[in-house]
């Protein structure tokens, strides 16, 4: 009896792998990138909407990252672009900071804040270059390629 | 050489543009000038005076085509759902659209000018003869005594008032013509500045136009004992043809050149004009009244065309009524060739052009009174007597000689 019941509760076991691995599938080479970076400008509460790019958040974490929790400064623009592997690349005028984002239900994660230097980029703007993204430093014209890991290259002007 | 310099300019474009695009290295930089120089382009064309601009502004636009050429794939991305190639295609049609917008503004700008030119000629003619028939009037009134004088200044006169009158004519067929061949769509469109290149101050056909009833309306209510019913006929006449046509292309004048007084211009001239109409028309009927009074003729009373239409069938009807069952119908037949010579020789001859032009009578109505005139003609027809009389004188032969031989047998 014991072995008729352990049979019985092999094959449903069986069965129900097989019908849920049918269900599961990847797609794989999926390219995230966005060709041209997004400038949004937040609203009275601090949220961007791109309407293009279906994504809208609260900037007010980035510019505590940057300024502080007292710090008054006002973001006039958030500039965002994503790259192949669907990261976001964040930054802003007056930040130090790049910040690589992971999308998560309902959230966006942390990856990696890369710092650019010590001086705070006034005119920065974003470029995709094959599976980099370009951060250009207009006032410079320094240009730092950038992955989700870190800076890939800097280029002098 | 041309061609040299076509190269050159290429050349330089095309190092300009791309020095240009390469130094902005931000490709949302890039997107956002090229779509605030199409923003540039289109305010341009939009505003665009002659088809001069717009072949610049074409040209700015193979420029503009040429600059962003290589970033084609970007500004795809940036213009979306739009393309680089559809914006460019547009701005290409909007050129076009307004080219051939400007081109029919500039050809009703010629005819608004020739129509302007020829106003002028007109409008020194008639002052010309206006300042004639006003001298010509004053001689008139001093020259009473004098008959031969008097005659040959009554008959100058005349010929002056039918001069100004084709004059008048003219003028008013030639707006009719021209203000009638506007393109709805265009018309709209033709910006004031360019009403004002064409028309300004003492040009203005409107103001020429209210001045010109003024002076017509005067000569109607001047004392005017030495004008003839034909003078008055003609008066109404081109009165009736100006209404007509004032009718017709008086709202869109006024809209074009009264620009933002253009109802308040048009109800002043409507004013006029109805006012004019009243006086000619007074002054019509009653010469006309009077001159067949003076021929004998008494119509009922009449003042618009169903009276008189009216009165001349009651007069006919009137006529025959009275002829009938007479057997000496000498003095019916006299008024009949009366009357007929005045229909005949002035209504329908001397008068005919301007009865007509004028709808004192219509053509139906002159028919119909031609008909009753036949009718009227067979019931006064004299009647011959020398038939009856001779058979009565051979009867009476006849019994005469029948007696006379029975006397002798």
């Amino acid at each position: 009896m014991r072995l008729i019941n352990f049979i019985l509760l092999s094959l449903i076991t069986i069965f129900v792998s097989l019908t849920t691995a049918c269900n599961k599938f990847t797609v794989e080479n999926v390219d995230y990138s966005q060709r041209i970076e997004s400038v949004l400008t937040p609203d009275e509460k601090g949220i961007i909407t791109d309407k293009r790019y279906a994504i809208s958040f609260n900037i007010q974490p980035f510019k505590k990252q940057e300024f502080g929790d007292s710090d008054s400064s006002k973001v006039e623009e958030l500039r965002l672009i994503r790259n192949e592997d669907g990261y976001y690349f964040i930054t802003a005028s007056a930040f130090k900071n790049i910040y690589v984002m992971q999308p998560e239900k309902g959230s966006l994660k942390l990856v990696r804040k890369i710092k650019i230097g010590e001086e705070r980029i006034s005119e920065p703007a974003l470029n995709l270059r094959d599976t980099t993204v370009q951060l250009v430093n207009r006032d410079t014209g320094e240009i730092y390629l950038l992955t989700q890991n870190g800076i890939v290259e800097k280029i002098n002007a | 050489m041309f061609l040299l310099r076509k190269i050159i300019y290429i050349a330089v474009i095309i190092a300009l543009s791309s020095g240009t695009i390469t130094a902005q290295q931000s490709d949302y930089q890039v997107a956002q000038q090229f779509k605030q120089s199409v923003q540039e382009l289109e305010e341009q064309i939009l505003n665009a005076g002659s088809t001069q601009e717009l072949n610049n502004i074409s040209e700015q636009l193979d420029t503009l085509q040429l600059k962003y050429t290589e970033r084609r794939e970007l500004l795809d991305h940036a213009l979306y759902p739009d393309s680089f190639s559809e914006v460019v295609r547009e701005l290409s049609r909007e050129i076009q659209s307004n080219e051939q917008k400007l081109l029919a503004i500039e050809r009703q700008r010629e005819e608004i000018t020739s129509l302007s030119d020829k106003i002028n000629i007109y409008r020194n003619e008639i002052a010309f003869i206006n300042s004639r028939t006003d001298s010509l009037r004053n001689v008139i009134a001093q020259a009473q005594k004098d008959r031969k004088n008097l005659s040959s200044a009554i008959v100058q006169y005349r010929n002056e008032l039918e001069r100004r009158d084709e004059l008048i004519l003219k003028m008013v067929d030639s707006l009719f013509v021209t203000v009638n061949s506007y393109d709805g769509q265009v018309y709209t469109e033709i910006e004031e500045s360019l009403r004002k290149r064409t028309l300004s101050g003492q040009e203005h056909p409107l103001n020429y136009l209210s001045v010109l009833i003024e002076k017509n309306i005067s000569t109607l209510k001047h004392h005017q004992d030495n004008l003839t019913v034909r003078d008055y006929l003609r008066m109404y006449a081109v009165q009736q043809r100006f209404e007509q046509v004032w009718d017709k292309i008086g709202n869109d004048l006024s809209k074009f050149y009264g620009e933002e007084n253009a109802a308040e211009l048009k109800s002043t001239i409507d004013a006029k004009v109805q006012d004019w109409d009243a006086s000619a028309s007074r002054n019509m009927w009653a010469s006309l009244d009077v001159y067949l009074e003076d021929s004998n003729i008494n119509l009922p009373a009449f003042d618009n065309n169903s009276s008189f239409f009216a009165a001349l069938e009651a007069f006919i009807d009137g006529e025959v009524h009275s002829s009938r069952d007479k057997i000496f119908k000498n003095v019916f037949h006299k008024e009949f060739q009366a009357f007929y010579e005045i229909w005949n020789s002035k209504i329908k001859d001397d008068w005919g052009e301007f009865v007509k032009d004028g709808e004192v009578l219509t053509m139906n109505q002159i028919s119909t009174i031609d008909a009753e005139i036949m009718h009227w003609e067979n019931e006064v027809e004299p009647r011959s007597f020398t038939i009856p009389i001779m058979l009565g004188l051979s009867l009476m032969a006849i019994v005469g000689l029948i007696i006379a031989l029975a006397r002798k047998e």
